[in-house]
């Protein structure tokens, strides 16, 4: 059983590449980092994740915008929106874009991690992924 | 005035027609001449005085094209006066005449044509003619006169009159009528027919005309062709009159001296002359053409009779009402005066009317020797004399009688009458009925004058005086009626007449002495009404506002009141000498307080004016000072749309900020954290010791972040070094940043406000702003001085420099910089200025108020803010 694909969506690149080595780490198959969600969107239709870890404030299209193409293209693919914003207008948007969760960022990856698991799975569990 | 003329003689030939005795109808018929007589006196007085208008100047003897002359209108005058009137644009005076003649002889020869008329035809038994006539003759003045359709009856009577006195001829040649001014005597030798009628004829002439001759004597012209029209007219006049008169005359003649007379009266003896004049053509029935003929002269010259006294009463009612625009004889219109002003010389007329009368009651006199002639002449010679001194109409307002003088005729005029009724046997009631009607007429026309004072008191009403006259009347009958009927001799004759004439001037004075007093308290109780309503307090308060320096009030005073009364005490003339004093007392302090109300009201037009100029002056700077207030509320709404705009993009900038820095680099450090806690658990502390360490160092760089933010958004050195330190700090920063020159040079000045230091310190943030981006300066140089109690604050750079334009236009076209600099500095208490022109650079001057030197300015701190990008 091979662990979860993963791919992490954030324009600051820092903040990415941590995320990317703690969900590694974890025991999460990180297929790659966007710093954009163009760019985020190409690269699902290459690595076809299990599932997307992505910023809402970015650059060009936002994480929510992002998200509901995403969704559109690839039904079965849970998109996290992982945000620092806990507004309640941002997270109305974000359902309304179809996303699986919705994570605050707060001080560790906890929230995230759990969110994460009971949507792929935890690495070494069974029934995790595809 | 007329019925009061006309009323006495109607009485008289009512009362002595149906006299058994001849000899009874001589004073009803020499009354009636006299009446004739005052009309034709009053008329050439009249005209006289239209003459003056005219006479004096020759060459404008016609009235000019165009104006209202009785030349130009005589269009409703009857056809007689119509074509003398035409003929009269060179005739004046011929015209006049012969007008004055033709009404004369309606009203005197009226009268008693109908009541000959009615006699004579038998229609009508004796009492009801007589009440007839005298009804119709008094209630002639009550009645509106129909002018029209009683003028076209007196122009028949115009026709009629030269057939009956042809008739009157034809009897006199006949020998049927005896001329009655020459009885037969020792000294009448000749007594044929031809030679009585030339007699009569002449004595005619002279005791009819020559008192309208006598009346021209004096004629108002003083040059050689006023003086041959004058003769022209007396000609004609003379001619005029002769023919008129010598109608009545000749009827009372017939009726006398006749036989026809002594069976039928002279009704009789004209319808007999009538029927042989007739019988020529008519055959057999020329007695009842005769008769017929009589009945339509004597109505038509009744009707006549009444559309002039009519006239004249509607005249005395309304002295300036319509009968000057309306219809009538030119002659009346004339005898009313209208329109024309005082002329001098009519005293002259006044005179002669007196000779006249005198002359013709001598005349009567020495022909015949009764006392009742002598009385009825001198009645007659009074009556002449009162019209023209009673009758406001004839003389205008400028009769030459003194109010004594004409009082005195009017009493002359009324003894002299009743006197003659008396000796006349007329009956006492009649009399007395007589005085009262004239004391009524006289009374009314008094208050006719002033028409409010119709409405006030019981003596300025006709109801009023009606009552009193009534009362009068009845008092004055009551006593004739008790005196004993002696013997018709002379003493008894006088006796009598005296008492009657007692009551006759009694009626007028307690008639008229009243309504005189009423009228003239009248117009004292005006003077003091708008004196003590309208100037006086006016007047207190317009003196207390001068005396204490306040303005005078607007509009001050209201004169027109008393302007108006005293007007009217003016032109009422000399008061009555019981009232003088009060007049004098009361007059004299109404005009002087119209000159000083007058004065008082100058000083306030001046004073108003000045008023007036000042409230323009400062109606102009407020809207001036409106205009700016608009003006800078549109600018303090353009700033704060600014300012709010402004601390929005910060607000987002600052939130960007946060987001995209701490809370990223945070996050970033919680998630090391989070990698550290797993290597631990897994045992590896080396590992988990190396992200611990670049978690240290990534917190380190995080507050450097953040202290830097903090930075901009208030400058530390502003709170540790003070104002000077800051901008040498900032203008080393921008000289760094821009690579332009910087000079500064840093001045002890005293201390500013927290805020005012921090407003300074954006002022030049902001000019440093607008250099970089505008100026493509070399060199800047910012001074900070003290200046007063406040400091001075200039940045100077040697720029390409603008033209400087209005802060509305760099408002409209999105410039805020200079705006926000302004705003900035004024709301700190300071004031601020650009100095610039093109190729010469820019500078900016701020003065700022020291601490303590500011109050009002709280919203300083809202523009104090920024984050100085």
């Amino acid at each position: 059983m091979r662990a979860a694909r993963l791919v992490v969506v954030d324009d600051d690149i820092p903040l990415a590449q941590e995320l990317a080595q703690l969900l590694a780490e974890v025991g999460y198959e990180v297929a790659g980092i966007a710093g954009e969600a163009q760019a985020a969107i190409e690269l699902v239709g290459k690595a076809k994740p299990d599932l997307v870890v992505m910023d809402v404030r970015m650059p060009g299209m936002s994480g929510t915008q992002a998200a509901a193409v995403l969704s559109a293209e690839h039904p079965e693919l849970p998109v996290v929106l992982w945000s620092a914003y806990d507004d309640d207008s941002i997270v109305k948007a974000a359902r309304q874009a179809a996303v699986a969760a919705y994570v605050v960022k707060g001080c560790g990856a906890d929230e995230l991690l759990s969110a994460v698991g009971t949507l792929v799975g935890r690495p070494g569990e069974d029934g995790a992924g595809p | 005035m007329a019925l009061a003329a006309t009323a006495p003689v109607a009485l008289v030939a009512a009362a002595a027609l149906p006299a058994t005795r001849p000899a009874a109808l001589m004073p009803s018929a020499i009354c009636l001449v006299a009446a004739g007589l005052l009309v034709l006196a009053a008329e050439l007085a009249a005209f006289g005085h239209q003459f003056d208008s005219h006479g004096a100047a020759p060459r404008q003897a016609g009235p000019p094209a165009g104006r209202a002359g009785p030349a130009r209108r005589p269009s409703l005058a009857g056809p007689a006066t119509l074509s003398l009137a035409r003929w009269a644009r060179r005739w004046p005076g011929v015209a006049g005449l012969c007008a004055a003649s033709w009404w004369g002889a309606q009203v005197g020869a009226a009268g008693l044509l109908v009541q000959v008329a009615v006699r004579a035809s038998g229609l009508a038994p004796k009492p009801l003619y007589e009440v007839a006539t005298v009804a119709a003759l008094a209630a002639a003045g009550a009645l509106p006169a129909r002018r029209y359709v009683a003028h076209a009856a007196a122009s028949v009577a115009f026709v009629l009159g030269p057939a009956l006195t042809v008739a009157g001829l034809v009897a006199l040649a006949e020998g049927r009528l005896h001329w009655p001014l020459a009885p037969p005597g020792p000294w009448w030798p000749t007594p044929s027919s031809a030679a009585r009628t030339t007699v009569a004829m002449a004595t005619t002439v002279v005791l009819i005309c020559l008192p309208g001759t006598a009346l021209l004597a004096l004629p108002p012209t003083t040059t050689t062709a006023g003086r041959a029209r004058w003769g022209v007219a007396l000609g004609t006049g003379a001619a005029v009159c002769c023919w008129f008169f010598a109608l009545p005359l000749l009827l009372l003649a017939g009726g006398l001296s006749s036989a026809g007379a002594q069976q039928g009266g002279p009704g009789a003896a004209l319808a007999t002359s009538l029927a042989r004049l007739l019988a020529p053509a008519a055959g057999p029935q020329a007695a009842l053409i005769g008769r017929l003929v009589l009945v339509a002269a004597g109505l038509a010259g009744a009707l006549g009779a009444l559309s002039s006294a009519a006239t004249l009463l509607e005249a005395a009612w309304h002295p300036a009402g319509p009968v000057s625009r309306g219809p009538g004889p030119y002659a009346q219109r004339r005898l009313l005066g209208h329109g024309r002003g005082g002329r001098p010389g009519r005293r002259a007329h006044v005179a002669p009317a007196a000779a006249a009368s005198a002359l013709g009651g001598a005349a009567v006199a020495t022909a015949g020797s009764a006392p009742w002639a002598l009385a009825t002449l001198g009645a007659a010679g009074a009556s002449a004399l009162a019209l023209t001194a009673l009758a406001p109409p004839v003389m205008g307002r400028h009769n030459p009688l003194s109010r004594v003088g004409r009082a005195a005729v009017a009493v002359t005029w009324v003894v002299a009458v009743i006197v003659a009724l008396s000796a006349a046997g007329v009956p006492a009631v009649a009399t007395t009925g007589g005085g009262a009607l004239l004391g009524l007429a006289v009374a009314y026309r008094r208050t006719a004058r002033s028409p409010a004072a119709r409405h006030r008191g019981p003596f300025a009403h006709p109801p009023g005086h009606l009552a009193t006259l009534a009362v009068l009347g009845a008092g004055a009958t009551t006593v004739v009626a008790l005196l004993p009927p002696g013997p018709r001799d002379g003493t008894a004759v006088v006796w009598r007449s005296l008492v009657v004439a007692a009551m006759g001037v009694a009626i007028v004075v307690l008639g008229v002495v009243p309504a005189t007093l009423r009228l003239w308290w009248d117009r004292l109780a005006r003077v003091a009404s708008a004196l003590s309503e309208h100037v006086l307090p006016a007047l207190l308060a317009s003196l207390e506002a001068i005396s204490q320096g306040r303005a005078l009030p607007v509009p001050p005073l209201e004169l027109a009141p008393l302007q108006a009364a005293v007007r009217a005490l003016e032109r009422a003339g000399p008061p009555p000498w019981p009232l003088r004093p009060v007049v004098d007392a009361l007059g004299e302090p109404a005009r002087q307080a119209l000159a000083l109300a007058g004065a008082v009201g100058s000083a306030a037009g001046a004073q108003g004016h000045q008023v007036e100029q000042l409230v323009q002056a400062r109606t102009s700077a407020i809207a001036k000072a409106n205009r700016s207030i608009i003006g800078a509320s549109w600018r303090q709404r353009q700033l704060l749309e600014r300012t709010v705009r402004v601390a929005e993009s910060e607000r987002a900038f600052l939130a960007a900020n946060l987001h995209d820095g701490p809370i990223q680099r945070l996050a970033t450090l919680g998630l090391v954290l989070d990698r550290c806690r797993l290597r631990l658990e897994r045992g590896d502390p080396e590992a988990a010791l190396e992200l611990v360490n670049r978690a240290r160092s990534d917190l380190g760089q995080e507050i450097g972040q953040l202290r830097r933010m903090m930075s901009e958004l208030r400058p530390p050195v502003l709170d540790q070094g003070g104002l000077q330190a800051a901008l040498a700090d900032q203008l080393a920063t921008w000289a760094q940043a821009t690579g332009v020159s910087t000079f500064f040079e840093p001045v002890p000045c005293g201390t500013l406000s927290r805020d005012t230091e921090t407003v300074a310190y954006r002022i030049v943030q902001e000019a440093l702003a607008n250099v970089a981006k505008h100026a493509k300066a070399g060199l800047v140089s910012v001074s900070l001085r003290p200046d007063g109690r406040g400091a001075l604050l200039v940045v100077r750079d040697d720029g390409k420099g603008f033209r400087p334009v209005p802060q509305a236009e760099l408002l409209r076209e999105g410039h805020f910089g200079l705006a926000v600099m302004r705003e900035r500095a004024e709301l700190a208490g300071g004031h601020f200025e650009v100095k610039s022109a093109p190729l010469a650079g820019t500078e900016v001057r701020v003065w700022l108020p020291l601490a303590g030197n500011r109050a009002g300015h709280a919203p300083v701190a809202a523009l104090a803010g920024g984050l100085g990008r």
